[in-house]
This record gives structure tokens, sequence and C-alpha cells, in this order.
């Protein structure tokens, strides 16, 4: 009564029973974009009423939801497989393992994040020099260390936990931490001091994990299907009609991450012109293709764009 | 036009509400819900909806006041309605596609109830929103018990007074929850259009409520396919292909100005998770899947 049962055997030739690859999920930060990423790769996600139990409709698939911070040192030291965290945390925590992919999302953005030195608004910190001396609250203290040393500053860093906006306004401090909108250091009366780095999650894996054949593989198809449900967030389909004389100045100007097909209308000297295109160009190249006299323009959307 | 002919039909409330609407408005039937309306406006489709509970249908469209309406087939029985069986509508509240045997009225207990079998129940108490379905399923097994109706939040009844309870579950989870355990199935369901007999006889109301199950048919199997696009090479092309051949003869082309090649065919939405990465391994490159309209 399964949905499909007998279907994956056939495809996947080196399924072995009850191996598993242990995918940590974000309990807060990413996780949000992460659950919709596998959704559009393909993933019914089960998620329990408290939230800390995951389940995926892939036995081969089992995920432990935690804390961003333990789920990076979990992957390091095999505890987990896999999981999906920003760079800067790995970069923060001095974490190695295997990168297996990028992507670009942030904490409620399709865009990429970043990590800033923030005060509030009032505060006469006015450059990054002021924060000579300084006690700094930080998310990331390694990285904010890394970051006054390589301007040649000293300050005293101390460790907050999430959030840290909160804190910065009411102490009257500077904070180190993500942002991603703006919106919390908006709501927190903060104000970007100076970006310490643009972050982007990157899917890990840790390295004796990365050694064994089949959860490599199970890893970078997992990385492939959220890959192309990321991009085709970006992407969209478009078809028209377009008459053979304006088809070389169509084609002309029709970019090619897939090259258009073209194909002949029955009987007609006009043609179907099928092509894939960025969501941002499709604003500047439908009035062009209009203005060129294409008919019949349809945009549609994709549900997976795979490179 | 004064005297515009229609089709009066009625879409089930509650359960069934949401994939009713989804499907209808997908098969091109504009149909504006506002709450608190019960007569849906649908304008341009000569048609006329009434939302009405999915238990009620089968009764109004037996006797003529609607000549058609989506329902389940245990509503028919119940309400042993003579009607006409249009089409079968392959969803239920949570499964589009392969609902046939999923969703069913099962006979339940609680978990510790001695109760553990249909012959357990002589002479106890049976809650139902279904009784006269259950009252036959009882006769035909040879036990005799009192079936009470219930209006519904029937899992509860075992905990006031009940000895079991006929309940319709698609998951098991509402089941499970309230710690109830599966004895028997009384009855599998399916949702389905019905039409009354004599609109039927109608040939212009018989063709508009014929079209409407096809449509319906097709906007459900529609949302069950998805369309794959991908590039190969003339070298990997015989590669991918026999990946391909399960899903028929795939369109192919050859792209203007390179030596590649596009294949373009339609599979299973389920399928396509597991089947893209197989379909890259064999050599196909810029795979685009996309659900929109059948190529």
């Amino acid at each position: 009564m399964l949905a499909i049962p007998a279907i994956k055997p056939v495809f996947i030739n080196n399924m072995a029973q009850n191996k598993k690859l242990l995918l940590g999920i974000s309990d807060r930060s990413l996780r949000t974009q992460t659950l919709e990423l596998l959704e559009g790769a393909g993933y019914a996600i089960n998620i329990s009423l408290a939230g800390h139990r995951i389940t995926l409709d892939d036995p081969e698939i089992e995920c432990f939801v935690s804390g961003a911070h333990e789920l990076a040192d979990w992957v390091q030291e095999g505890i987990l497989d896999i999981c999906i965290l920003q760079k800067a945390r790995l970069l923060d925590q001095g974490i190695k393992v295997k990168e297996i992919a990028e992507f670009k999302y942030g904490t409620g953005i399709w865009d990429l994040g970043k990590v800033v030195v923030a005060v509030p608004d009032k505060s006469p910190i006015k450059t990054i020099k002021d924060l000579q001396g300084k006690e700094i609250l930080s998310r990331l203290p390694n990285l904010t260390e890394n970051f006054l040393k390589a301007n040649n500053l000293t300050a005293k860093i101390i460790r907050v936990s999430y959030p840290s906006e909160p804190k910065g306004e009411m102490l009257g401090k500077p904070v180190v931490d993500f942002t991603n909108t703006g919106k919390t250091l908006k709501e927190h009366n903060m104000r970007v001091l100076a970006v310490i780095m643009t972050t982007s999650p990157r899917l890990i894996m840790n390295n004796k994990a990365y050694q064994d054949k089949w959860k490599r593989e199970k890893a970078e198809t997992l990385a492939m299907l959220l890959q192309g449900a990321r991009l085709a967030k970006d992407m969209i389909g478009l078809m028209m009609h377009v008459s053979h004389n304006i088809l070389p100045a169509v084609l002309k100007i029709l970019p090619a991450m897939k090259k258009p097909t073209v194909t002949q209308l029955r009987g007609e000297s006009v043609f179907d012109v099928l092509t894939v295109i960025n969501k941002q160009q499709s604003r500047v190249l439908l009035p062009q293709l209009k203005a060129l006299g294409c008919t019949d323009i349809v945009e549609f959307p994709l549900d997976r764009v795979i490179v | 036009m004064q005297n515009e002919q229609k089709i009066i039909i009625g879409i089930p409330k509650g359960s069934l509400q949401e994939n009713s609407l989804l499907f209808l408005r997908k098969a091109g039937f504009d149909i504006a819900l506002t709450p608190r309306v019960c007569q849906p406006k649908a304008d341009g489709c000569a048609m006329s909806c009434f939302l009405l509970r999915a238990e009620e249908i089968p009764k109004y469209v037996a006797g003529g006041e609607l000549d058609a309406g989506i329902t389940g087939s245990d509503w028919v029985l119940e309400n042993k309605a003579k009607v006409v069986k249009v089409a079968d509508l392959d969803f239920a509240k949570q499964t589009v596609g392969k609902a046939a045997g999923r969703v069913r009225w099962v006979l339940a207990a609680p978990q510790n109830s001695p109760i553990r079998s249909v012959k357990d129940l002589q002479g106890k108490v049976i809650a139902s929103e279904l009784v006269n379905v259950t009252m036959a399923y009882l006769k035909a097994n040879n036990v005799q018990a009192k079936v009470e109706f219930s209006w519904g939040a029937t899992e509860a009844k075992p905990f006031l007074g009940a000895d079991a309870i006929v309940d319709i579950t698609e998951t098991g989870e509402s089941l499970r929850t309230n710690n109830l355990r599966i004895i028997d199935t009384v009855l599998q369901t399916k949702t389905q259009l019905i039409a009354n007999l004599k609109a039927w006889a109608d040939p212009w109301k018989k063709e508009r409520i014929q079209t409407l199950g096809l449509l319906l048919q097709s906007r459900i199997q529609g949302l069950q396919m998805t369309n794959i696009i991908a590039h190969t090479n003339k070298a990997n092309l015989p590669n991918v292909l026999r990946y391909t051949k399960k899903f028929g003869k795939p369109w192919i082309e050859t792209i203007v100005g390179s030596d590649l090649l596009e294949i373009s065919f339609r599979c299973e939405s389920k399928m396509a998770r597991d089947f893209i990465p197989c379909l890259r391994k064999a050599g196909a490159r810029e795979i685009v899947q996309h659900s929109v309209f059948p190529l």
C-alpha cells in the first residue's frame, strides 16, 4: 500500500539492506529552507509535533535534529554522517570535514547571509578602530578573534548564545552574529558596523563516512537533488512561437544555460522555441522578445534543474 | 440566452473539499469559494454548485435536486442511493493517486480490549457514522449487536460506553493516536462522481457530466505525472534511452548548432527523485523537471 515499493531496486543497484545515512538537521538556523529543499528534492517529510523528530520517506536516510553548534561537532566526530551548516560556523569551530556541496540560501532568505559586527544605533563606535579595548558579545568567538587580529585590534570577546541582539541592545555593546534579512538587528536598534564574511550553507560529511562508497554516493545524490531543487527556484521555463524571419535575432538574445530547442511547426514557417532562463533575466528578456515579434510567450515554473 | 441550461453539482464539504476544489479548478472550472457561502460561484461554467456534506450528496443526487456530485462510494451505500457512477476519482483527503484501497472503514477497539474479531461483538455496542453499512456487515457475519449512530469524532466513543467503533481511516494515524486497534476492514471506499438517473437520460446533461468526469480524471492523473527534459550526446543516447524506455517513447530532437540531443518524456512524479540521479549517471545533463502541462 506504500507509495513505490517495487520501483527502487530497479534504479539503485547498490542498495544495501539496513545501510543508513545519518543526516543532521539544525533545530533553528537554516531549518525551514533546508526542509523546503528536501521537499523540493522529492522527499516526503514528516515532522513530529514537538519538531525534534523528522522522518523522510527514504528508509536509507535517518534525520537527527539538534543545534548547529553541536551538529558540526558530531559530524566531525562521526556520530552523524552529513549535515548542512553555515560555512562561518565551520570556520569558527575549526571543523575538519569533507565539503560536498555549497548552496545559496540563508535563514529566511534564498540569498547568502553574512556575519557582521553590529553596534547599538546610539553607540559612539563609528568605525572598527573604535572596537579597540571594548567588550564584544559574540556567537562566533574564534571568527571574531581572527577578524580583530587581521585589523590589528584587541578586544575582550565574550561568548554568548543565541540570540545576541537583545543582549547587545540591553548592555549597549557590540555584537558579532549572523544576519540574513537584517530584521532582527533593526528590531533591536542595532546597525551594522562591518561585515566579517559572507557565509553559505555547506553540505558536510564526516571524513571516515566519506571513505564508505555507499555513503558517499548516497550523500552526493542527495546533494545533487538538493541543488536541483534550489536551482529550480532561480530558473523558469520559457516557450514561444517565432516566425522564421526573426528566429536568428531571437536566438541571439536568448541566453543558453540550456541551448534553446527549436521545433518547426507543421506546415508553417513558424518555430516553437523552448528554453530555460534565469528568473531575473526574464524581466529584461520578455519585453525584448515581444518587441522582436515573438508570440504566444508562456513562462512556466520548474520543479528541478540539474546541470 | 435567457434560460441558460446548467447542471447542478454537489461539492463535498469537509475532508474531500480541498482536493475536490483543487481538481475542479485545475479542470478549468473557475469556482470561487468565499467563507460561509454554501453556493460557490462558478461563472461561465454552465454549472451551479452546492457545498454539502459528502454524507448527504448521494441523497440529493438520487432525489434529483442535484444532477451530479462528488462523494464517497461509502455514502452512496449508506444512503442506499440509486445513482449512476460516472467516474472513480483517485483522490482522498491526503492521498492523490493510488488512493483506492488506502481509504477504508475499519472495525476498531481499544488496544487493551478483549475484542479480537467481529465474532466477539455479539450483544455489544458499536458506534459509527455509517450505521446501515455497519448493520449489513454484522448481519453478514451473523452477529447481533447494537449500532449507535455517531455524529463524528467516533474515536472518542470507546471511552464513552461503546465497545467498538466502525470509523474511516486513511493513514491510521488518528486511530493510533487514540490508542485504538484495527480489527477488521468493513468497507473500502473511493471518491466518485455520481449522477442522477434522470439527468443521465438527458443527452445534454449526460455529455456535460461525462466531460466533467473525464476532465477531473485527467487532472488527477496529471498531478501524478511530471515532465523531464534533458540533454545528452549521441554516444550516451543509448544509455539514457535504456533508462527512459519504461516511460514509453521519448521525444528526441537535435539541437541546432551543437552535437547535443534533447530528449523529453513524462514519468510518474513519485519516481522522479530516484530516477533523475540515474539519468545523470547514464550521461544526461541539464536535466529539467516541470509539471505544468503535457509537452
